[in-house]
């Protein structure tokens, strides 16, 4: 008997494999036998600084998924205001108080590229950033992320680190 | 304590968790036991048992109960309560005169004259009864009729599922009457009834669940959650009817289009369904079609359809959304949300695709 969770989350996986999405270059679970742990590649959009970037997501499933939002952190190093440098934690409303089972794994990875060009200066989680852009410096913001795409999620190793 | 005013009661188990007792009301001696859930011993969670007595007594006084025992800090003020209670219930409570002879030999002929076939249920105290008529094209009716005691010196209460309001409701001297009387009014409504099955035979209906014979409104679903709310004209079942069309704008305006460019062709020869099809271009989808199709009936949630042994028959009040829920999976969802209020076993709060107000209970 398949528990409610992985049941749904099964279901997840056969939608995102039977329509591919070109803007999440993968999605899925870790290893087999743990259906809780998944991880997530993010493309960059074209024509934002972070075009030809990879990016890691790690994710983590709740047991009690999906009344409570999954845990999605970056583990490819990202320079972007409302994400951490350091630990890839993500500042986004429906990851934590705007969650909805509405929502899916696939539907919020994309909610996250689409705050990639949407930054929001007045809750960051890296001041540099934010800073250059509550500056109006946009030729610095923009410098500043394409030298960080261009350092760790272009042409890097897309080697998974297991650890949380 | 005093006796009479309070229950004796005394523990029937080790962990005092369940009591039994008797309590005293003009005289009467009514057995009861209560059972706390759990080791918290408050009035919150307590459940009570009566006796038949008892139990006939509070039938109908189930809220007024509860109040008591919500509002009550003790024991003791709850018992007073509950005596109270009761002897409010005895002095109201008068009995109903017994039907004469004559009643019954007046009912037990004209049964005999109408045809016993025509009788569906009678109840056990023979105050109720209900006829099965059908109509020219073989629907079947019922008419339900109440019987006073002083029979047949007064007047009989029938009512039907008919329509018409004003007529729903009739008084006859006897039985035959109802019967010719009921059977005229089925007779007018011939018409609508058939537009009215024509639609509900080829179209998914979405409302209402179960239609009844006097509901002239269809809701209809046209796909990509669309729908289309039609109400027949009951004086004039063929004809042009009001309706509202549901749905997203980009979807909903070519249709409105399509009705101002074809209204003009409405046929009275046929029915109000295909005229809407013609008028709209389109066929309706029926529940059939759309099973086979990829409209999704699963539970917003969980993302099953069979969620131990329930299936979701909860669903959003948002035509635009109708997003369907199991009740346990709704409930879940709302319990987590802090802005979800509570009145009693009900939570309000919102649907987590449309946000509107959504509501579920607590399975029983
Ligand atoms: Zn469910
Ligand atoms: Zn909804």
């Amino acid at each position: 008997m398949v528990d409610p969770v992985s049941r749904r989350l099964i279901k997840e996986l056969k939608d995102y494999q039977k329509e591919p999405n070109p803007d999440l270059a993968e999605l899925s679970p870790v290893s087999d036998d743990n259906i809780l742990i998944w991880k997530a590649v993010l493309r960059g959009e074209v024509d934002t600084p972070y075009e030809g970037g990879n990016w890691i997501l790690r994710i983590e499933i709740p047991k009690t998924y999906p009344i409570h939002p999954p845990k999605i952190k970056f583990l490819t190093k990202i320079c972007h205001p409302n994400i951490s440098f350091k630990t890839g934690e993500i500042c986004l409303d429906i990851l934590k108080t705007a969650w909805s089972p509405a929502w899916t794994l696939q539907s919020a990875c994309m909610a996250i590229r689409l705050l990639l060009s949407n930054p929001e200066p007045t809750s960051p989680l890296n001041c540099d950033a934010a800073n250059l852009l509550r500056c109006g410096d946009f030729m610095g913001y923009e410098s500043l992320v394409r030298m960080y795409t261009q350092l760790f999620a272009i042409n890097q190793s897309s080697e998974y680190e297991g650890t949380s | 304590m005093n006796p009479e005013k309070f229950p004796l009661l005394s523990p029937i188990d080790l962990e005092g968790l369940s009591y039994c007792g008797f309590i005293t009301v003009k005289g009467q001696e009514l057995f009861f036991q209560f059972q706390h859930e759990d080791s918290n011993l408050t009035l919150r969670n307590v459940k009570l048992y009566g006796c038949p007595n008892l139990k006939r007594l509070l039938h109908g006084h189930e809220n007024a109960l509860q109040q008591r025992l919500e509002q009550c800090t003790n024991f003791s003020e709850f018992f007073l309560d509950l005596k109270d209670l009761l002897e409010f219930i005895m002095i109201s409570e008068k009995p109903e005169p017994m039907p004469t002879g004559r009643y019954y030999l007046s009912l037990l002929s004209e049964l005999n004259s109408i045809g016993w076939e025509k009788l569906e249920i009678l109840d056990p105290s023979l105050r109720n009864l209900t006829l099965k008529l059908s109509d020219s094209s073989s629907r079947k009716h019922s008419i339900h009729i109440s019987i006073p005691t002083s029979y047949p010196h007064a007047l009989l209460n029938a009512r039907a599922d008919i329509p018409s309001i004003s007529m729903t409701q009739f008084q006859a001297t006897n039985l035959k009457d109802v019967i010719n009387y009921y059977s005229k009014e089925f007779g007018n409504f011939q018409e609508v009834w058939a537009m009215l099955d024509d639609i509900d035979l080829n179209t998914w209906v979405l409302e209402p669940d179960k239609p009844k014979r006097s509901d002239l409104m269809r809701r209809i679903a046209l796909g990509n959650h669309c729908s289309l709310k039609i109400e027949i004209d009951v004086n004039h079942p063929r004809r042009e009817c009001q309706y509202e069309l549901f749905g997203t704008e980009s979807l909903i305006v070519p249709l409105h289009i399509k009705i101002a460019k074809n209204w003009n062709n409405w046929d009275i020869n046929l029915t109000v369904r295909r005229n809407f099809e013609n008028i709209l271009e389109i066929t309706f989808p029926t529940f059939q079609t759309s099973l086979s199709s990829d409209i999704n009936f699963d539970c917003g949630i969980c993302y099953s359809y069979h969620f131990e042994s329930t299936i979701p028959d909860q669903s959003c009040n948002n035509n635009k959304c109708g997003q369907s829920f199991h009740r346990v999976c709704l409930y879940s969802w709302l319990q987590a949300i802090p802005s979800t209020k509570k009145n009693f076993n009900t939570l309000i709060g919102n649907c987590p695709y449309c946000n509107d107000v959504i509501s579920t209970t607590r399975e029983q």
